[in-house]
């Protein structure tokens, strides 16, 4: 069946480095649904100017961390990856904690 | 958990998967590949998208399409809202009105496109005609504020009705008892318009600026047949951009351009709703 799937999805290229990030942030999300169905998220307010949820700071932090691997590629380009990885890791959990 | 009706999403989710995710998912691994035209693919990371944030052409492409949406919310929206507050209420000039309204809507992207090419090429067309008569030589193919300018009023004609019909349905849902209130107070009309109608007008005032945002950011049709991108790269917005490089067949930057693409309309759409949702209202302080 794997092979099945390897022959008629390879016109997609798919790789292990994207298939892991991708399979990663769907994995979150499902885990995320998951948790806000049994412990359903609430509005509360941290340090961004707005009320929000735990599913807000999750897609703040998806989009930040886009947004750093960005803006290093543009003025460090492909090197040092792990720089921006850290950086993006620690944001992700600053703004989840206290955001 | 008693609330079952989600599984009444899966055929929804299926679908959305087969139209959104499949081509979604190719576009980004091709983004990280270095694929010309039938050429075997190789791996490049992300040596595609560290190309296009340091290309000149697509970071002009990038704020050219930024001020053309910035140009076209600051003026469709006002003009929005002040054609629908002008608009009769009650009466046989409504059903008329919202016809008038409507008739711009009902016109397609490419047929619009074609339409302004007729009206202003510069042997057969009115426009140029019209802007004669000032001894003004108006020329799309040639002068860029003219190209520009063209393209952005089309736009405006083309979707300010929509903004206006959406405002219009908002202040249909607004009680009299609202301005009824207002009037007893002693509201002048500005304040009435301030403090009743445009805080009232908020959740369809979110839509049309959302709408309005992404539809002019994927601006392309209008551009492609009125000037081709030109005069020079005047008019070359970012969908042309990367409609261009994807027919060179330079498919892993299209790809990364896309995915940059996207991010941006995500970002700024994401920005848009959580400051219109929440300005005014005071949650914030």
């Amino acid at each position: 069946m794997w092979d099945w799937i390897a022959y008629n999805t390879s016109w997609m290229y798919w790789t292990l480095p994207s298939l892991l990030a991708i399979g990663g942030l769907f994995a979150a999300i499902a885990l995320m649904a998951a948790w806000d169905m049994i412990a359903p998220s609430t509005l509360r307010r941290g340090f961004f100017p707005i009320q929000t949820t735990r599913g807000d700071r999750f897609f703040i932090g998806v989009i930040s961390m886009i947004a750093i691997f960005l803006i290093y590629l543009a003025f460090l380009g492909q090197t040092a990856l792990w720089i921006p990885l850290s950086i993006s890791i620690a944001w992700f959990a600053l703004e989840g904690v206290w955001g | 958990m008693s609330n079952r009706a989600w599984l009444f999403l899966i055929p929804a989710l299926v679908l959305l998967s087969i139209s959104a995710f499949i081509p979604l998912m190719t576009v980004i691994n091709y983004s990280l590949h270095y694929i010309f035209a039938g050429s075997a693919p190789t791996y490049v990371g992300f040596e595609n998208y560290v190309e296009v944030l340091n290309d000149p052409a697509f970071l002009k492409a990038l704020g050219r399409q930024m001020v053309f949406s910035l140009m076209i919310l600051v003026v469709e929206v006002p003009l929005g809202i002040g054609i629908a507050l002008a608009m009769p209420r009650k009466g046989k000039g409504v059903a008329l009105t919202l016809v008038f309204l409507g008739i711009p809507l009902l016109i397609p992207f490419n047929v619009v496109g074609i339409i302004a090419r007729v009206f202003t090429q510069s042997s057969i067309g009115v426009v140029p005609e019209f802007f004669a008569l000032f001894n003004y030589d108006y020329n799309v193919s040639l002068h860029t504020t003219d190209a520009i300018l063209t393209i952005f009023f089309l736009d405006v004609w083309h979707w300010t009705p929509l903004v206006a019909l959406l405002c219009y349905a908002g202040l249909q849902s607004i009680p009299d008892a609202f301005y009824q209130a207002a009037q007893i107070d002693g509201a002048s009309a500005w304040k009435t318009f301030r403090y009743v109608t445009l805080p009232k007008l908020r959740p369809v005032l979110i839509i049309g600026v959302l709408l309005r945002f992404m539809d002019s950011f994927k601006i392309y049709a209008e551009p492609l047949l009125l000037t081709g991108g030109g005069p020079g790269d005047a008019t070359t917005f970012l969908s042309l951009h990367v409609a261009r490089k994807a027919e060179s067949y330079e498919l892993g930057y299209a790809g990364a351009s896309s995915i940059i693409y996207l991010f941006i309309v995500i970002v700024f759409s994401y920005l848009f709703f959580q400051l219109l949702t929440n300005i005014g209202t005071g949650e914030n302080k």
